[in-house]
């Protein structure tokens, strides 16, 4: 029977209205709503219809690091149909090696036979997290799934992985690292019921030096900024001119 | 020394791979590093575009022409990667963003013991980087802690390095192919319209949820795109539509595209979306909503029905 890790990350819905906090160090977190990564939701989707379709399934695990908040986020992932969830707790700034040394962590306490994940988070953007991880734990690595398919006896994945070209397949064994892209699927709503028992679910917490990890990253963020390229923002009335203009646009650029 | 990654198809370097190497040229006075060396790793094709490589202005090309197949999977460049690193004592590694380096660089980093930056779009003097977060609404500074350090590049933020009428020396490495392979293509597709790249574009024309089918989209955003001789583009909506293939997707999560001119065309301005025009000189929008976000980041826009207002403009542009 096979494990299913799913990390996650709880992540600001920014849409619009992201300021800076005081120290110009991050962003101001009062007054935004929580999410589950939009990536990692499809990652944890991706794992329920493989229990569905392919079967074998023993137990899809969800993980998160963070503050205690980021149990919000696991309830979720409960209720959705994960069997259970670890947090580990960590209340200073990670980056995306410090994350992937968790997950590896967690990973090693028992025995998974895929780790699937967001191909990024929307807040950092960085895209790094499942590379890095499938570079610590040794296993093959198929990122930005659309389609993922797994043989019956949970030994190999045919991983479907958009490319800049259009997609390529990869065949990879099991143990493996897939991160998702978008188009993997829609996640569903957490049901009312799936609601309730993920109260009852086990949610396990477990600080960062339990896991035998020193707190250390590689990368480390010491100021932001707000971008923002002012654009002219001129009314065309009518295509004749609008033609005209992009026909000066072009010619400009020409030179 | 710092080493790029260059990317080729056939026996051409691809235009983003130049920006790197504008980038490494830049990090090399910024950051204060003696050699900006290059490396192509491929078949036959390799010693082609590395000569190639040598004319844009680095102190060193090497090539690894023993990788046979065309597409060679992610985890070759990973292994081949890291050996020449250490081989060549590189402290600063850079690449392109594309879905390929992507795959293999936080590997090879991590390999390295390096950290690494996302899509740098800056060096700052003192040694850190600068780069987007938050879907390009915010700008970060980030310091890279260890020694060896890694960065793939937003094309975006540096001009692709122009040819010079001396080249450097080439020279072949002969560093083997990994094995066993952890990952094998066994299938691919390649979506090549016979467009300009669109990462690589001067021109992007990009349609959004404003046309309901593939044809539809084809007729207005495809054929406006032919008559300016330009690249193809889509929102997720358009894509999620099946408008257009997955490649098409601009945005955060899709490609970032740097063009001269970006036309959008029934695109509503996501955040989302935005991230992926930032870097483009000229931005010109056409909805029928005239509040629609987009035109906050237009440089000149119009109010109108996109299946209307195409057709005539392909025309007015043929007669001008
Ligand atoms: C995790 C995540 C990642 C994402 N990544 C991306 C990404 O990389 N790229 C991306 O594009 N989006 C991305 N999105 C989606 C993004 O949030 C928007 O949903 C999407 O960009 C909207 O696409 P659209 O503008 O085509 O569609 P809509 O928002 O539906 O807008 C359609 C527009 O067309 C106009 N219109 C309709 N009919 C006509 C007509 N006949 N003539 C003229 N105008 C017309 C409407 O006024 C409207 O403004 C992402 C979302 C999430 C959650």
């Amino acid at each position: 029977m096979a494990r299913i890790l799913v990390p996650l990350k709880r992540v600001p819905d920014f849409e619009g209205r992201l300021a800076l906090s005081a120290g110009q160090r991050s962003i101001e977190c009062s007054g935004l709503r929580w999410i589950m990564n939009p990536f990692d939701e499809i990652a944890l989707e991706g794992a329920l219809r493989l229990r569905e379709t392919r079967g074998g399934v023993e137990e899809i695990v969800a993980l998160s690091a963070g503050g205690v908040e980021c149990a919000q986020q696991l309830r979720t992932a409960l209720a959705m149909g994960a069997d259970r969830a670890v947090l580990v707790r960590c209340e200073s700034e990670l980056d995306s090696y410090l994350t992937a040394e968790i997950i590896a962590a967690v990973y090693k306490q028992a025995r998974y036979d895929m780790v699937i994940a967001g191909k990024q988070a929307v807040d950092t953007d960085a895209n790094q997290t499942g590379q890095i991880l499938a570079a610590i734990l040794g296993v093959p690595l198929a990122p930005f799934a659309s389609a993922v398919s797994v043989d019956e006896r949970w030994s190999s994945a045919e991983v479907t992985c958009e490319v800049d070209s259009g997609w390529e397949t990869l065949r990879i064994a099991l143990p493996a690292v897939i991160t998702v892209d978008l188009r993997l699927n829609e996640p569903r709503y957490p049901s009312l019921p799936g609601m309730i028992s993920a109260k009852m679910k086990p949610l396990q917490e477990v600080p960062l030096n339990a896991l035998g990890i020193e707190y250390g990253v590689r990368v480390r963020t010491r100021s932001m900024q707000l971008a923002g390229k002012q654009r002219k923002r001129i009314k065309v009335e009518t295509v004749k001119s609008l033609a005209h203009v992009i026909r000066e646009v072009l010619a400009r650029q020409e030179h | 020394m710092i080493l790029v990654f260059i990317e080729h198809s056939g026996p051409e370097v691809a235009l983003w791979s130049r920006s790197v190497i504008s980038a490494a040229l830049e990090a090399k006075s910024a950051h204060g590093y003696r050699r900006a060396a290059g490396l192509l790793v491929g078949g036959k094709n390799a010693v082609l575009a590395a000569r190639e490589a040598s004319y844009y202005g680095l102190d060193q090309v090497y090539y690894i022409d023993t990788v046979q197949t065309a597409s060679h999977p992610a985890c070759v460049d990973a292994a081949v990667l890291r050996q020449v690193c250490l081989r060549l004592g590189v402290m600063l590694l850079l690449a392109g963003a594309s879905s390929r380096a992507k795959s293999f660089m936080p590997r090879t980093a991590h390999m390295l013991g390096a950290g690494m930056v996302s899509e740098a779009v800056a060096f700052l003097p003192d040694g850190a980087f600068r780069r987007m977060m938050y879907a390009g609404s915010a700008y970060a500074e980030v310091e890279v802690l260890t020694k060896i350090k890694a960065a793939t590049i937003q094309q975006s933020a540096f001009a692709a390095a122009p040819k010079l009428d001396a080249g450097c020396e080439v020279c072949c490495l002969d560093e083997a192919c990994p094995a066993p392979l952890q990952e094998e293509i066994i299938a691919c597709s390649s979506a090549d319209d016979g467009r300009p790249e669109l990462r690589d574009a001067r021109v992007v024309v990009s349609g959004g949820r404003a046309f309901s089918n593939a044809g539809e989209f084809a007729a207005h955003v495809g054929a406006l795109a032919d008559c300016l001789g330009a690249a193809v583009g889509a929102s997720r909506s358009a894509v999620d539509a099946g408008c257009a293939p997955n490649s098409a997707q601009v945005g955060q999560t899709g490609k970032v595209v740097s063009p001269d001119l970006y036309v959008a065309l029934g695109i509503s301005g996501a955040i989302q979306h935005l991230a992926g025009m930032h870097g483009a000189k000229t931005v010109v929008a056409v909805n029928s909503d005239p509040a629609a976000p987009v035109f906050e980041e237009s440089d000149y826009y119009l109010v109108g029905d996109v299946c209307s207002v195409v057709p005539e403009l392909c025309r007015e542009l043929k007669s001008i």
